[in-house]
């Protein structure tokens, strides 16, 4: 029993001095200096497995975080675990404490939500040395510690502390360029009008400072217009663009602007007070020089130079006012009387659009002075040339009336006697259709006899070698009588009681072979027995 | 207990240590195959761990099975403790069980970490166990009486003289026909065959065959041990001083691996 006793002593002894340990395993590489049994409590409590306090005894930049509120550390889903929960120990050198999942971790428990472009970059590209302010933090191999939120941190101050530090005023997180969130209207210099479709750079321009790329943003002067744009006035009109510009535009000027255009050479009157000044000025700047001895010079010439003359020189005001639209004018009655075409009769009523305006535009020269300048000649063809030489509607017209003919017709051979002086010429010349349209013109007649006009209602009866002459009974006067007719001439004169009976009494109508019904005036039997009967 | 009644008794403590170790190996493969720096971030590794629920627990129950195991049979062995009820025997077979599988189920508490002082306990017990088989081999190669008792080389004699004289008598065989048959010097199967041809000559039933066949290995047995009496009890003796101290060293260190363990405050479930 006593060599078992001193042989399990020395073995016992032998396995102490070569493990020289109790420990369940070797350290890791980073808490290697924590190795060997007297160092156990360094990080073991009695009685209480491995407290956090214990932890955080050493490593002070997590202690610092979590009291600061800032980092992973802080969140509330570490604070519910113990430091062992995630960093174990004793499982070999090569063990690696903080092992995470860094493509699945939510970096908003870390106390800085990833947006934009945070979201690609490799982690490694922000938690890296370089970007670890802390000295003590720095020196950890392979921490994710002692990151800062602040933008400036990681990225280099483009604008060299000309601006606010807090890059996400202006910026988002998917690019630094545009800076989206910018806005103008938070700058003391607020845009306006034109300022905001210029570029950027037109007014904020890139140069280069203490070496680098640089744009500047802050002390531009702005104060005045001038400032930033050129006096193309030269000064003569004084430094105050906004009394007569806006933003909107320079051409655009305020309206009630205070410029006096009376210190010009070209006072504005009238309507010319009213227009907008880039009507006028719109080439060049405003003091380019503009020829306004002739009103053509800026207003297009609606006449078309029909009013244009060199001697003596002509010009609108001759006959518009500026006071007034170009759709009044001077010219009256007086001046057209006094023109080439003196207006009497119907044409001194007459509107002067309705010879003026042709294709809806209004023109005032070579209209014409004949009648059918403007005239329709409806009879063209159907008025012998004798009597309408050159298309002279006067032969016969007058300006007082259409309808008032003055026609000579004794002129014709022809002349007019009893009920045929009174008659319109249309009775007996047109045809007309509802006694509207004229569908026939009547001018030109070979046959003069009375059928040519009037009906025959008598048939053949009186006619004498196939032509029946009317007026050898009737009279051309206003009653169409029978005046011309005597009884007693014929084979049966009227005696005794024949010469006191209606002319009925024995002129009865009669069928004709023409099927006609006619009254019978050439009755050939005159014994008694044929009209008395027995 | 009857030979029945002892194989079941053997065969139930045997597939006892089989199933635990298959299901402790199945239920953990996946975890004890990793290696040590990444199970940390096994999802099972607060169950599987040393200090975990399952590996802890392990640990103290395999630990109690080995102290039990080795306590009862000391305190049998040493002591008498409750020598009319525990046969020495059976209670060595118990307490080769229960150091069987107490050592597999720290194995898996250990989870394959071999390292630290505790692994000094572990390999102590590893030694331990393998001196313990060793330790079994010799130990049967030790006649004794029905206690347990060794037998000294002339109680062994007379022993194996009475067995010569059953033979004899039993077997009808002549004197000179049993020498001839225990003289064989040569392997223990050519011996034997030897022995069955003989028998075959007798003209004896199969039943009385069989029994004089098993008189004669059990002369053969005896035989042997007698020639080796000698230098297995000097092996034994040597044997005591492998085993033993390695098993205290286990205890040594197992205490202090228990007593640091409840300092540093891992106290399993309680």
């Amino acid at each position: 029993m006593r060599i078992v006793i001193i042989i399990s002593t020395i073995l016992v002894f032998l396995a102490f001095e070569g493990i020289a340990q109790i420990s369940p395993g070797p350290l890791s590489t980073a808490h290697q200096q924590l190795e060997g049994l007297k160092n156990c409590t360094q990080c073991h409590t009695i009685g209480d497995k491995i407290t956090d306090q214990k932890c955080l005894d050493c490593h002070k930049e997590i202690q610092s975080l979590i009291k600061e509120d800032r980092g992973f550390h802080a969140s509330p889903e570490v604070g519910q675990k113990t430091c062992i929960d995630c960093h174990s120990e004793h499982h070999g050198l090569k063990f690696d404490l903080d092992r995470f999942d860094q493509k699945t971790f939510d970096h908003k428990k870390a106390g800085y939500v990833l947006e934009g472009a945070h979201k690609v970059v490799d982690c490694r590209d922000c938690h890296k040395p370089d970007f670890i302010s802390d000295p003590a933090v720095r020196k950890l191999e392979g921490t994710f510690l002692g990151m800062e939120t602040s933008c400036l941190e990681c990225h280099d101050d483009y604008h060299q502390g000309t601006l606010e530090n807090d890059c996400v005023q202006c910026h988002g997180m998917n690019d630094w360029a545009p800076a989206d969130l910018f806005d103008h209207n938070d700058a003391d210099f607020k845009l306006l009008g034109a300022h905001k479709k210029v570029d950027c750079l037109e007014c904020h321009q890139e140069t280069v400072r203490a070496g680098k790329e640089f744009q500047v943003f802050t002390d531009i002067a702005f104060n005045k217009c001038t400032d930033c744009h050129d006096d193309t006035h030269d000064g003569s009109l004084g430094t105050n663009c906004t009394s007569c510009h806006n933003e909107s535009s320079w051409s655009s000027l305020n309206k009630g602007n205070t410029f006096n255009h009376g210190m010009t050479d070209y006072p504005l009157e009238g309507l010319h007070a009213q227009v907008d000044c880039k009507e006028c000025h719109s080439k060049g700047s405003y003091t380019t020089p503009i020829d306004f001895s002739n009103c053509i010079n800026c207003h297009e010439d609606y006449h078309q130079g029909e009013f244009v003359s060199e001697n003596p020189k002509s010009d609108c005001k001759e006959c518009h006012l500026v006071t007034s639209p170009f759709t009044s004018t001077l010219y009256r009655i007086e001046e057209h009387q006094a023109s080439d075409f003196n207006l009497d009769g119907a044409h001194l009523a007459t509107a002067c659009f309705t010879c003026h305006v042709s294709e809806e535009r209004w023109s005032f020269r070579d209209l014409g002075e004949n009648c059918v300048d403007c005239h329709e000649n409806i009879h063209k063809d159907k008025i012998s040339e004798k009597y309408f030489q050159e298309e002279n509607c006067t032969a016969c017209h007058s300006t007082s009336d259409w309808v008032s003919v003055t026609f000579d017709h004794q002129l014709t051979g022809w002349e007019l006697e009893g009920k045929h002086q009174s008659v319109s010429c249309r009775e007996c010349h047109f045809t007309e259709d509802n006694g509207l349209t004229v569908t026939e013109q009547r001018f030109k007649l070979e046959d003069n006899t009375c059928i040519a006009c009037h009906e025959n209602v008598h048939g053949d009866q009186f006619s004498v070698q196939g032509k029946t002459d009317c007026v050898s009974c009737h009279t051309v006067a206003e009653k169409w009588n029978v005046e011309n007719f005597k009884h007693n001439e014929t084979l049966f004169p009227l005696e005794g009681k024949h010469a006191a009976i209606d002319c009925k009494e024995c002129h009865k109508p009669k069928v004709y072979q023409d099927q006609e019904e006619r009254v019978e005036y050439k009755i050939q039997k005159f014994e008694c027995r044929d009209c008395h009967s027995s | 207990m009857s030979p029945t009644l002892h194989k079941f008794y053997i065969g139930s403590m045997a597939l006892v240590v089989i199933v635990t170790t298959i299901y402790l190996g199945w239920t953990g493969y996946e975890f004890y195959q990793l290696p040590i720096e990444e199970r940390f971030y096994h999802p099972h590794y607060d169950w599987f761990k040393p200090s975990g629920a399952f590996g802890h627990g392990l640990g103290i129950v395999g630990t109690l099975m080995i102290l039990i195991g080795v306590i009862l049979y000391i305190a049998r062995k040493k002591y008498g403790f409750m020598e009319q009820y525990l046969r020495i025997k059976y209670l060595l077979e118990f307490h080769i069980f229960l150091c069987t599988l107490g050592p597999i189920l720290v194995l898996f508490h250990t989870s394959f970490k071999f390292n630290g002082i505790v692994s000094i306990a572990f390999w102590s017990m590893v030694a331990v166990v393998l001196s313990g088989v060793a330790g079994r081999f010799i130990y049967v190669r030790i006649p004794r009486n029905i206690q347990g008792q060794e037998l000294g080389l002339e109680q062994v004699q007379i022993l194996h003289q009475n067995l010569r004289l059953g033979l004899q008598s039993n077997g009808q065989f002549s004197p000179d026909e049993l020498e001839r048959i225990v003289s064989v010097d040569n392997s223990k199967m050519g011996r034997l065959a030897a022995a069955k041809s003989l028998l075959k000559e007798k003209n004896l039933n199969r039943t009385d065959q069989a029994r004089i066949f098993k008189l004669i290995k059990e002369e053969y047995r005896l035989g042997n041990r007698i020639k080796n009496l000698t230098r297995m009890q000097e092996l034994f003796k040597y044997w005591h001083v492998a085993h033993k101290p390695f098993a205290l060293i286990m205890l040594v260190i197992v205490v202090i691996h228990v007593i640091v363990t409840l300092a540093l405050g891992y106290k399993w479930i309680f």
